[in-house]
């Protein structure tokens, strides 16, 4: 069957591949079969008693109905045995008297043999009835013991709840004793029932009847409690999500359904109206279920979702304004086939979303409604005497087995929610971070912008400024010397020595872009005609170099004037007929650039009075916040700056 | 049978001593023949049209109006007239803007004698100089953002063209470059050269000016 889904979902060319989901529907589908399995294995396992106890089951009874005249039971004396257990047959009893129809009275001879080994002489001996429909009375050799309307409360009547009476040791006579239990109809029960009888040592049965307890009494009290507390908090999440309409339908059927079991933990104090309104809750939950299912499934209901509130508001407004027989007629006629008809179709529409569309919830709950209705399958059984004593009705716990599995489903969809949100709120935060970074950059980047801009700006204007008026002046002044072939003379020296600096100024001006290299190319750019002006070759070699921040114009032109000064000090008194010019990375601690102007000359650089070449070239390097090492020997002149990674 | 082998030259330079130094190198040339001298801007139209020289050497800044206007009509005129700017600081600025109007070459006023006639040969050989400057300049405009609506579009330079640029930009010769690439130093140049024609053809006179500066301008690097 999976075949044939997946290959109608799905084009005929990847027939082969399975999605993800698919996989995942596949688990969920193996878990919700394997619960109707487990709860199938639970219940229609054979329960078996400890061998000691068995033998103390009766199998008979002898049986005496109250003739039609009224006449007290125990004057009767058509006693006539009877198989336990026993159903109320409507033959047994006369038709015409409703109210005592079914009502009998069982009479057990029970030989109490004292220091019977089996019977463990001298202990406590009681009498099990493991299940009974009805109202009971006992009495021991006459004497009454006990009446089960003294525990029963109004609604138990519904359950199965055992009894265990101890058997007081002063009435019970070594020998033959006579125990009669009467079983009376009560208000609501069809058939009086009555299940096979122990009688035996207390410490045998009581364990028994412990189980049983459990199972009748104690679990649907903490299934109660569980469904209140759950109920509670589906209504407090639909509280703060109103939009989340299916926390409150839920909730409401949870306490709808802890509501209906109100006359049972009241006990004796419930009242007939309680009883009703316990019944008409559990017809409220029902008639919820249908859109509950729609919600869960995540389909859209047919109907808007108020239309729901209507067979609810119905009910209690027939039960408020109706003569009782006419609600009764509406309740059974009417409300009851609707409500199981609205069941119906919301196990198809489970059904059918579990095997059409893969739901995980709708599969989930497809499951857990086979589990009911394995249950409702075993109470069959039970009730038609098919698996034998010690079987109990179960299908109180149809219901709870469903809500359970939805409020599963609930819960682990929301705490999917908030792990979603949580995913989606580390996004968020992670994409805020981004986009205030690249503001940051952007922002960064347009303040670097706006400046370079307003530098350009006067870096053009000056530069016009030079072009047009000092720098043609220079140059004027320049070629009047070398027209009157003094183009060495000092005047001549001076002018080229200024429009050298005013090139270097300029040059200083243009972005660099931060680049080292490309803030020494245009050095190089100035410096390799003035060389050769002078006769020198210049040879230029550089490393990749470490990158260097803040080569503001000031700075560059500092570096520049440095440079400059050095390299034309070679050319005018080294000697050299070749300088090389050097760039790498700086060997020195902390990084940054080394730039080396080396002469092959003879050396001895030392201050001159009158030149304030050297104290000019110390002075700009500690503005730079870099080390300038000059080196003069016999072999050569070498001018070191080390420049550091970060210029002030 | 020499004079006719000789380069045809002319010069216009307004500054008096700046234009008798230079006239006075072009003339010592022996491959140059400088057939005329102009101060103004009228006069170099005027004297351009007469002798129709092999190479206008000019000036930017004229008293009687723009350089540029000069180099631009001599573009019309007589395309296959080379141009060389003389600029006092060979920035990029001016330097970029005569390119634009249609020269092919710039010297800087104070050169000496050797380079200001090698940079003519060199000319009428096919070859153009660059600067660093230049050449960052024009790579900006190649790569830099998409242009407006009223500035010229970037030209469309092939690889080569923009690895030399690169080359120059970030401070290599043209040896190195010509070394790095396989190729001959004058082939760099060449290709220089094709680089400012393409800059030319691009042109849309003062605009490309006033274009080239708001480029400078918004691209910060």
């Amino acid at each position: 069957m999976a075949a044939i889904l997946s290959s109608a979902g799905q084009p005929a060319a990847a027939p082969a591949k399975k999605h993800p989901a698919d996989r995942l529907w596949y688990a969920v589908l193996a878990v919700s079969l394997s619960v109707p399995v487990l709860v199938a294995l639970l219940i229609f396992r054979p329960v078996h008693l400890p061998p000691a106890v068995v033998p103390l089951f009766l199998q008979q009874a002898l049986l005496a109905v109250p003739a039609a005249d009224g006449a007290a039971p125990g004057d009767t004396p058509g006693w006539r045995p009877v198989l336990l257990p026993y159903r109320c047959q409507p033959a047994d009893t006369p038709k015409d008297d409703s109210l005592n129809r079914c009502a009998a009275t069982f009479r057990i001879i029970h030989r109490h043999e004292v220091g019977d080994e089996q019977a463990g002489g001298g202990q406590l001996h009681s009498l099990y009835i493991p299940a009974f429909q009805g109202s009971l009375a006992v009495t021991l050799n006459g004497v009454a013991l006990a009446s089960s309307l003294w525990h029963q409360s109004a609604v138990q009547i519904y359950s199965v709840v055992p009894m265990l009476l101890p058997l007081p040791s002063p009435l019970l006579h070594p020998g033959d004793n006579v125990i009669e239990i009467s079983l009376a109809r009560r208000q609501g029960i069809v058939n009086g029932f009555l299940d096979r009888i122990a009688i035996g040592p207390d410490t045998l049965l009581r364990p028994e009847y412990d189980r049983r307890f459990f199972l009748a009494s104690t679990l649907p009290r903490m299934l109660d409690g569980w469904q209140i507390a759950m109920g509670l908090s589906m209504l407090v999440i639909w509280l703060a999500r109103p939009k989340e309409q299916i926390f409150l339908a839920f909730g409401g059927v949870l306490l709808c359904h802890a509501l209906s079991s109100a006359p049972a933990i009241l006990g004796a104090s419930a009242n007939e109206t309680l009883l009703r309104s316990a019944i008409m809750a559990r017809l409220m939950a029902g008639s919820f279920i249908l859109p509950i299912s729609w919600l869960l499934v995540g389909q859209r209901p047919w109907v808007p979702l108020w239309v729901f509130v209507l067979l609810p508001l119905g009910l209690v407004s027939s039960y408020l304004t109706l003569p009782f027989d006419l609600h009764n007629r509406l309740l059974s006629f009417v409300i009851v086939p609707l409500i199981l008809g609205m069941m119906m179709t919301a196990l198809v529409v489970v059904v059918r979303a579990a095997l059409t569309r893969r739901d995980l919830a709708a599969t989930l709950l497809a499951g857990s409604a086979a589990a009911a209705a394995l249950l409702a399958v075993h109470d069959a059984l039970v009730v038609n005497d098919l698996l034998g004593e010690n079987s109990r009705l179960l299908s109180v716990y149809a219901s709870v087995c469903i809500m359970a599995t939805a409020s599963a489903v609930l819960i682990w969809r929301f705490a999917r929610t908030m792990n979603a949100l949580d995913r989606f709120g580390l996004r968020m935060k992670a994409e805020v971070a981004a986009a205030e970074e690249a503001l940051r950059l952007s922002f960064a980047r347009e303040q670097a912008q706006t400046r370079n801009a307003i530098l350009q700006v006067e870096r053009v204007r000056l530069m016009s400024d030079l072009h047009d008026g000092i720098a043609g002046q220079l140059v004027s002044i320049l070629a009047l010397c070398e027209l009157r072939d003094s183009g060495s003379d000092p005047v001549a020296l001076a002018v080229r020595g200024a429009l050298a600096d005013l090139r270097l100024v300029v040059a200083s001006l243009e972005d660099s872009g931060d680049d080292l290299g490309v803030m020494l190319a245009m050095f190089r750019e100035r410096i390799e005609p003035q060389l050769a002006a002078l006769g020198m070759r210049l040879t230029w070699s550089m490393a990749p170099l470490p990158e260097i921040a803040g080569l503001h114009p000031g700075a560059t032109l500092n570096i520049f004037r440095i440079l400059q000064e050095a390299a034309i000090n070679a050319a005018r008194h080294s000697g050299s007929p070749v300088l090389a010019v050097k760039a790498g990375p700086s060997p020195l601690p902390g990084g940054g650039a080394r730039l080396t102007v080396q002469d092959q000359g003879h050396g001895g650089v030392a201050p001159r009075p009158g030149s304030y070449g050297l104290a000019n070239m110390r002075r700009r390097a500690e503005t730079l916040g870099a080390t300038l090492t000059i080196d003069s020997g016999p072999g050569g002149t070498t001018v070191t700056l080390d420049l550091p990674t970060h210029l002030p | 049978m020499a004079p006719d082998r000789r380069i045809r030259v002319m010069l216009v330079e307004d500054d008096a001593p700046i234009r008798e130094r230079m006239a006075a190198i072009l003339r010592g040339a022996d491959a140059l023949d400088l057939v005329a001298i102009a101060a103004t801007l009228e006069q170099a139209r005027e004297l351009c049209a007469v002798h129709v020289p092999t190479v206008l050497v000019t000036d930017l800044k004229l008293p009687d109006g723009s350089g540029l206007d000069l180099i631009r009509d001599v573009r019309r005129l007589f395309p296959a007239m080379e141009i060389m700017v003389v600029s006092v600081l060979g920035d990029e600025r001016s330097v970029l803007a005569a390119i634009e109007a249609g020269a092919a070459g710039y010297i800087l006023k104070d050169s000496t004698s050797v380079d200001l006639v090698g940079s003519v040969l060199d000319l009428v050989a096919g070859l153009s100089p660059i600067s660093t400057s230049i050449a960052r300049t024009i790579v900006r405009r190649v790569q830099g953002t998409p242009p407006a609506a009223n500035e010229p579009p970037p030209p469309a330079l092939t690889e080569r063209e923009i690895d030399i640029l690169w080359g120059i930009a970030k401070g290599f010769t043209y040896g190195d470059i010509a070394e790095r690439l396989g190729i001959s130093r004058n082939t760099v140049m060449t290709h220089i050269k094709n680089i400012y024609r393409k800059l030319e053809v691009n042109s849309r006179g003062e605009a490309v000016f006033a274009a080239i500066n708001h480029k400078i301008i918004s691209i910060g690097g």
